[in-house]
């Protein structure tokens, strides 16, 4: 059983992690980590990385999208690498275990985003009575009170009450329904990887799919060495294709202006920034985060009723994808500073950017960065590479932390103008395609590397195998039942089928054709 | 019909177009309806912003929609209002949808919290139930993944029996 102590740690990990997942978004909080950690707390940080690893893949394709939230593993993580360590049983055990801790963890957070509103009113309220002060702390805590605390608590108490009772079901259920858990996570993972693919459906993605499946099931080549590979293809796609030529005369007027904020001033609006999420409540979203950002700005240029005026015009619904949103503060502040912002115009620009700059953010930063960085990372910790949760760490801090700085500087030094050279360039569509067809090719690598289904059927005559099908099928391709698996999951889902009924589904259906040797899986 | 599917949205194109019902409705357009939206320039740079490589959007007052929509009857269109009434006047002028998808309407004075990403005020209301007698099915759904709900009966837990 695990000492209070313990499990206090962990519950902290789950509190400080979903803060960090709403705010920073440095990819800390990775499964990988949250599994390393856990390892470190019960003294086995190995079988707790490979937990971890395994969340990452499982839940690859259940990705947060414009304010739905689907089942979240982070503390199903904490809870199954705290049991499976201190009993000694098989990782698998916690795929099982995860599921039904996801949905409750989701739940709290919605829970908790309701509750949101309740502050949401409060600081409406206080800004009307031009109390700021007290408004910028009710952002700042209001979350830590309820969201991030709800999953501090229900990680504490599970890993705290947790092993008991999961110890008794272990020794009550007979050993081969554990070892059909393994296929069935397999299982599960190809409908994680189904939905990515799904999402960046077409053609040239199909072909770039194949080819990243291929050089991992032929070749087995290392997963970074597929993802280099398929990054320099990519790359020269990008940049040979032509598009076409912008018109010239528009381009002339896109020169930086002078601007006024001195750079710690700026870097005040960027850590600020930062808390965006921090009471992100279900009735207007990132509302307070972004006034919360802003205010400094506002407070330097405007006074009295002026000022409440303009904070006001924040406080209506807003939600965006936290990366993207940065070019939209930027161009705000660049506004404000200008002299040319009124309440009315400041939301006319938030609320016609927020919805296509989320489309264009969620598309290359949580469906497509996010995951390349995780199954690389994820495959790492597999492997038992300690480097592993800090590979997912720096690589969220260059390109998550650092497009937040850099799209903030941009939108500022650029102000409103950028909104004219959106005409000259044609939009963002073609880094979208230069990440869709690297994910697309990671994706085929995980399903090449790390879904090793196979059939253990087999003839006998006189005990000896005389046909063994397995044989058969890698005549025809190795690693074909995990290509089947995965497509037939994009079918499914293209059919129609809700994504979380087909994990359920596939997880059943792995548990049984496991449990009668039809199917299994090599492993991790 | 080229009509794929109809989302009322406020925040009209957005990650849960781009990444979850384009490619569940197999769509190749979209296209963003509205008369004061046509004339919004931001809006219009916002859906420039927002170009995903295979898919054109376009965005169209309820006169050009309707132009387009009878113009190009092959193609599989998502159509994104940002109000029930632009739904409700594309409903009446004979755009054929089995039902319309709630997804997003965002709070502010004077509309009323009725479900997790909706607002609605009692005129809205009031348009949502005349888009039902119209025959059209209203149903909230955030994403293809969610279980379908009766937007209808949702209105009438918060306003009650809306005369219309």
């Amino acid at each position: 059983m695990a000492t209070i102590f313990q499990a206090f740690l962990c519950g902290l990990l789950a509190y400080v992690s979903r803060w960090e997942m709403e705010n920073p978004q440095t990819a800390f909080s990775s499964n990988t980590m949250l599994g390393f950690l856990t390892g470190m707390v019960f003294g086995d940080p190995r079988t707790g990385l490979v937990v971890g690893g395994t969340m990452d893949l499982l839940y690859l394709g259940l990705v947060e999208i414009g304010g739905a939230t689907p089942p979240r593993p982070h503390i199903a993580t904490i809870i199954t690498s705290s049991i499976v360590t201190e009993l000694g049983q098989p990782p698998a055990v916690a795929v099982a275990l995860s599921f039904p801790i996801a949905i409750l963890a989701a739940q709290l957070i919605n829970a908790a985003f309701i509750l949101n509103t309740g502050y949401m009113h409060y600081i409406d309220s206080l800004i009307a009575k031009g109390k700021f002060k007290t408004a910028e702390f009710v952002h700042l805590t209001g979350g830590l009170t309820t969201e991030f605390m709800f999953q501090g608590i229900a990680a504490f108490l599970g890993v705290w009450l947790g092993s008991g009772p999961v110890a008794a079901i272990y020794n009550a259920v007979p050993s081969a329904f554990w070892g059909s858990l393994i296929t069935a996570a397999q299982l599960v993972i190809c409908v994680g990887l189904a939905a990515l693919l799904r999402t960046i459906w077409k053609t040239e993605v199909i072909a770039f799919y194949l080819i990243g499946f291929g050089l991992a099931a032929f070749l087995h080549l290392p997963m970074v060495s597929i993802a280099l590979l398929m990054g320099a293809v990519a790359l020269y796609i990008f940049t040979t294709r032509k598009i076409e030529a912008p018109a010239a005369p528009e381009r002339a007027e896109e020169k930086p202006k002078e601007r006024r904020l001195t750079s710690s001033e700026f870097f005040k609006i960027f850590v600020r920034s930062l808390f965006l999420q921090n009471t992100f409540s279900s009735e207007r979203m990132q509302a307070s985060g972004y006034w919360y950002s802003i205010f400094p700005v506002l407070k330097k240029y405007y006074s009295g009723e002026e000022l409440v005026e303009n904070s006001k015009a924040h406080l209506e619904f807003y939600n965006t994808n936290p990366v993207t949103s940065q070019p939209i503060l930027g161009m705000n502040i660049a506004m404000v500073e200008e002299g040319v912002a009124t309440p009315e115009l400041q939301k006319n620009l938030k609320a016609g950017l927020m919805g296509p700059l989320a489309g264009v953010g969620d598309a290359i930063w949580w469906f497509t960065l996010s995951t390349i960085i995780t199954v690389l990372g994820a495959s790492m910790a597999l492997q038992g590479n300690y480097v592993a949760p800090f590979f997912i760490w720096g690589c969220g801090i260059a390109f998550i932390l650092g497009a937040k700085y850099v799209l903030l500087r941009y939108g500022y030094t650029y102000g409103l103008s950028l909104l004219r050279t959106a005409e000259v360039t044609g939009g963002i569509e073609r880094y979208i395609d230069l990440f869709t067809i690297l994910g697309a090719s990671v994706i085929g690598a995980v399903t090449g590397t790390w879904i090793g289904l196979y059939t253990p059927i087999e003839f006998t005559q006189a005990g000896v195998a005389i046909f063994k099908l397995q044989t058969a099928l890698d005549y025809i391709m190795p690693q074909l039942l995990s290509l089947i698996g995965t497509l037939s999951a994009v079918y499914l889902l293209r059919k129609g089928v809700s994504l979380f009924k087909l994990m359920i589904a596939f997880m059943l259906g792995g548990i049984i054709l496991g449990y009668f040797g039809l199917l299994a899986a090599v492993p991790f | 019909m080229p009509v794929a599917l109809m989302r009322v949205d406020d925040r009209l194109i957005h990650g849960q177009i781009t990444c979850a019902w384009l490619s569940f409705v197999n769509a190749s357009k979209i296209y963003v309806v509205g008369d004061q939206l046509a004339n919004d320039p931001i809006t219009a740079i916002g859906i420039k912003y927002s170009k995903i490589s295979g898919i054109d959007s376009y965005l169209f007052t309820v006169k050009d929609a309707l132009e387009n929509l009878r113009k190009f009857e092959s193609d599989k269109i998502m159509v994104i209002v940002k109000d029930p009434e632009t739904a409700l006047s594309l409903v009446e002028s004979g755009i054929k949808i089995d039902w319309l998808d709630v997804g997003q309407i965002g709070y502010k004075d004077g509309r009323k919290q009725v479900a997790q990403t909706v607002s609605v005020n009692e005129e809205e209301a009031k348009t949502f139930i005349k888009i039902k007698k119209a025959g059209v099915d209203v149903i909230y759904r955030q994403l293809p993944d969610h279980s379908p709900s009766d937007f209808i009966e949702t209105l009438k837990n918060h306003f009650g029996n809306l005369e219309v």
